[in-house]
């Protein structure tokens, strides 16, 4: 038959997440169209795309949250189905939609405890998996604090510790630094980071490319509903990023660009004249770029600065111009 | 130890310790626990107002002294009456012996005064407080106080309590707090007791409070215990049916936003006082027939059976007489409470199926093709069993059913409506059908058994089956009884029917289900957001308009034929020839036929895939 000859069980099985031909259709619009997902145990995933490119639903499908117009997801090689209440499979996920809505009658202790609950953790596991996760997050001292007097970046940190409560190996967040302040975020980003090490495989979609590039270690790229581009975050660079090296001087930039003009792995420039500096596209390796220095220096041009970056996501992301919503 | 409780607890249903911890805090109890004391004190002290004082009448039922001073009162007032009326007989003859009369005067002077005396006495003297029967007089006020209770906690707990539940679920699912719950391992049963357990859980301590004295006043009014357990296997029967009917309503009436749990326990408030008023009417025979069964869904009938006190009905409980397929229900207690408790069971089963399907994907149907074919045979069971009574003064098997008929003929239409509405599935649920259908892998099944089964499929063969289980049981009575045939002299209400006429009425009424099914589906394939009040617009116009204009005109009595083509054709068959109906049948067939052909186009197209209809240029 089609569908397994698309899935040859051992190499599901490998996988965290594997979906073939996952289509959500809303009336005419396809929200999500056919996708085949993989994504590596262990990984931190990024998904991107503009609004409306069908990120959420996605993920909402991912979590059982929205049922599939057609096609199948796998976790860990284990058909993920709506309708069954498949309670060994949904233990391995967490979910973290964009808008966490919480139990505002209930304290933050309370609110965990029941989760825990639900997820059938028994003591003394309970009490002790509650205060590594409140440590984790940050909010030991607000434990007895009812949920209503929380800021909106404890929501939302208390919205992912309710997500990792049970230990899922699978977490699910939906656009999870959305409308927080930086410290918010450079403390969410943390988490995140503790959690990559600890071994679980991160799903995030987010808007804020920074953060993903220093979190994820592959990305997904949507448009249209389509699943355009999924590779891990190192071959992106390798393939798309241009190294680039930022040269300044105290002395006549023309004398600069003069001896620019001459090296052979220099392709382009950008002049930054308010800095007296340029942006030099370089295409050679290390020891091109220590040749490259070697030779300013012996031709007398006064450098206050030569340093090599790389082309950050943001950038590849405008160049590769999905820009388009569905 | 508390500690230790609660942990059990909330081991045992999570859900039900996060709604104890929600709602059972300080203040909140103290309320609770002082609203349900203030209650049994009005209750109380309202009873003590007609406690026995050092006034109390010689004539009181609850004066020991009573049979004698009444036994002395009414010789005396015979005394008084009789020589009053030989005296005016004596004045009309007018004798010669005048004597006669004078004495029979002076005689009725003194046994008059005799009698004012006494009355007198009576009214100035009151019973001595030992002669007061106090075992008595406690004994019936502990009834009142028993009673007062038992009706106050069917409403607290009933109005209350779907109040409550319907609030709570519709703020989850608005919130979206729901998904997380429904992610979790737990199953759809734990987390719903959870929930019927926990959210009216101020309303459990209210009652819960007062039971103590409800159980004393029933031991001091010499209440019999199993009756007493019988009530609150009742109460709580209706709690579980009543709430579980709650908390699907809650869970799919979004359309209503912030208005549902008003219009929720309103309905029940209504329902509650209805069934009451009802109950304590003591015309006879009301219950014998199948409006009963609506009725037994509220639980004053059966309390009352247990209690009669309750409501005072003249000639005792209506469900005396109560039978059900001939069987009499009424004759003893525990048929009576078996078969109240067996109905709200077997009602909240078929609910909690509903819930639970609900409560997994909001957005399936609310009952599936399969389940709708055995509430429909459930429904003709009971409406049947109901019906088939004997009348005190009815006892013609035929006469009982045409009795019965109008009653059957109205469930049944409101049943089928609602299963239109609620089967029937939108254009997204169709387009995903009629696209996706043949890459699942089930889909080597046959279309009619996706049709007959299938969840998104289109619900017309669904509905011409539920109509068949309908008609089975009709069919049946029209082929075995004597009523239509011809040389039977005495026709139902007189009227000229016969077999096939009748046969081609029911024939002509599915047909126009069929047709108002089939508008339904094509409504709901429409693109706009609003097809759902299009969909009720449209088939309550096409019900109730043609039958309207038909009376306001006048044609009704020119032309009845008109009817047959109403939703009520029944109306014109005693005028129509069976082959103008026939004719009439063939006419609306050829619509369901075209109407069908049109949805059949439509879906097609609903499924064509993006391709095909990007190069149609649609």
């Amino acid at each position: 038959m089609l569908i397994t000859s698309r899935t040859p069980a051992a190499m599901v099985k490998e996988l965290a997440i594997c979906t073939r031909g996952l289509t959500k259709q809303f009336d005419r619009h396809v929200a999500v169209n056919d996708v085949d997902l993989e994504i590596q145990v262990g990984e931190v995933y990024g998904l991107i795309g503009p609004n409306g490119a069908g990120k959420t639903t996605l993920i909402r499908m991912l979590a059982t949250a929205e049922e599939p117009t057609t096609g199948e997801i796998y976790i860990n090689g284990d058909r993920l189905l709506r309708d069954k209440s498949n309670p060994k499979l949904k233990r391995r996920l967490g979910y973290l939609p964009d808008d966490y809505p919480l139990y505002e009658d209930l304290t933050v202790w309370d609110y965990l405890d029941y989760f825990a609950r639900l997820y059938r953790l028994r003591e003394p596991r309970r009490t002790q998996r509650l205060h590594e996760v409140l440590e984790l997050i940050q909010l030991g001292n607000k434990r007895k604090s009812q949920i209503s007097t929380l800021s909106r970046g404890m929501k939302q940190r208390l919205s992912l510790a309710r997500t990792i409560i049970h230990e899922p190996i699978l977490l699910l967040l939906d656009e999870p630094v959305s409308g927080l302040d930086p410290i918010a975020r450079m403390q969410f980003r943390e988490i995140i980071k503790a959690l990559r090490e600890a071994g679980m495989t991160v799903i995030i979609s987010s808007h804020v490319l920074s953060d993903l590039a220093e979190l994820c270690t592959s990305v997904g790229i949507m448009e249209l509903g389509f699943l355009v581009e999924s590779t891990s975050l190192q071959q992106l660079y390798q393939r798309l990023s241009h190294q680039q090296i930022v040269i300044s001087t105290l002395g006549n930039l023309e004398a600069l660009l003069r001896e620019l003009k001459h090296h052979h792995l220099v392709e382009e420039w950008e002049v930054i004249s308010a800095k007296n500096s340029v942006r030099v596209n370089f295409s050679g390796k290390d020891e091109d770029s220590a040749e490259l220095l070697r030779s300013l220096i012996k031709a007398g041009i006064p450098l206050t600065d030569f340093h090599c970056t790389q082309e950050d996501l943001e950038s590849i992301f405008l160049k590769l111009g999905h820009k388009q919503a569905s | 130890m508390m500690p230790n409780l609660i942990d059990r607890i909330g081991d045992w249903n999570p859900q039900l310790l996060r709604e104890l911890k929600g709602r059972l805090k300080f203040f909140n109890v103290a309320i609770a626990v002082a609203t349900s004391l203030l209650l049994q004190l009005v209750v109380f002290l309202y009873q003590l107002r007609d406690l026995p004082d050092d006034k109390y009448s010689l004539t009181g039922i609850y004066c020991r002294l009573r049979e004698t001073y009444n036994q002395r009162y009414n010789l005396l007032g015979r005394q008084q009456n009789f020589l009053s009326q030989q005296l005016n007989n004596y004045q009309q003859i007018k004798p010669s012996n005048s004597a006669i009369l004078t004495n029979l005067k002076t005689q009725n002077q003194e046994a008059t005064t005799v009698f004012d005396k006494f009355q007198e006495y009576l009214s100035n003297n009151y019973c001595p407080q030992n002669d007061i029967d106090w075992q008595l007089w406690w004994r019936d006020h502990w009834e009142y106080m028993f009673l007062s209770f038992s009706v106050v906690f069917v409403f607290t707990l009933l109005v209350a309590g779907t109040y409550l539940l319907i609030n709570d679920l519709a703020k989850e699912e608005t919130r979206g707090t729901l998904n997380f719950i429904r992610l979790s391992p737990q199953s759809e049963t734990s987390i719903l007791t959870g929930k019927l357990l926990g959210v009216p859980s101020l309303i459990y301590l209210v009652i819960l409070v007062a039971v103590p004295l409800h159980l004393l006043a029933g031991h001091s009014a010499q209440i019999a215990s199993s009756y007493i357990l019988s009530y609150y296997a009742i109460l709580a029967a209706s709690c579980i049916f009543f709430y579980s009917a709650a908390l699907l309503f809650g869970l799919i009436s979004r359309l209503f936003s912030g208005f549902q749990p008003w219009l929720g326990s309103g309905t029940v408030l209504l329902l509650l006082f209805t069934a009451m008023r009802f109950a304590s009417s003591s015309s006879s025979n009301v219950l014998n027939n199948s409006t009963a069964w609506i009725r037994l869904f509220a639980p004053w009938d059966t309390i009352n059976y247990l209690f009669p006190n309750l409501l005072h009905v003249y000639n005792g409980s209506q469900l005396n007489s109560l039978e059900f397929f001939f069987l009499p229900l009424g004759k003893n207690v525990v048929s009576v409470v078996g078969f109240h408790l067996l109905n709200l069971g077997l009602c909240s089963y078929g609910i909690l199926q509903a819930l639970k399907r609900c409560f997994r994907n909001p957005q399936a149907s609310i009952i599936s093709k399969g389940q709708s074919y055995l509430l429909v045979a459930f429904c003709q069971v009971m409406m049947w069993g109901f019906s088939l009574q004997y009348w005190q003064n009815n006892a013609n098997f035929d006469e009982q059913v045409g009795a019965n008929l109008l009653y059957l003929a109205m469930y049944n239409f409101g049943l089928v409506f609602s299963l239109i509405a609620v089967l029937s599935p939108h254009r997204q649920d169709i387009q995903d059908w009629a696209r996706y259908r043949h890459q699942e892998i089930s889909s080597r099944k046959s279309v009619w058994r996706d049709l007959i089964l299938a969840e998104k499929s289109p619900a017309l063969v669904a509905i011409a089956i539920n109509l068949a289980i309908v008609t089975i049981p009709l069919l049946v009575w029209i082929s075995i009884t004597s009523v239509f045939d011809t040389d039977y002299s005495q026709n139902l209400a007189d009227n000229n029917f016969d077999r096939f006429k009748v046969l081609l009425a029911v024939a002509l009424s599915i047909s126009i289900i069929m047709i108002y099914a089939t508008i339904t589906q094509l409504i709901l394939l429409l693109k706009t957001p609003k097809r759902s009040f299009w969909a009720i617009g449209t088939i309550g116009a096409v019900t109730f308009l043609p039958p309207m204009i038909l009376e306001v005109l006048g044609i009704s009595w020119k032309y009845p034929n008109a009817w047959l083509f109403s939703i009520y054709p029944w109306a014109a068959i005693q005028y129509s020839g069976a082959t103008t109906i026939f004719m009439a049948f063939l006419a609306q067939f050829s619509v369901l036929a075209l109407l069908n052909f049109q949805l059949t186009k439509q879906v097609r197209l609903a499924g064509e895939s993006a391709t095909k209809a990007l190069l149609a240029g649609r």
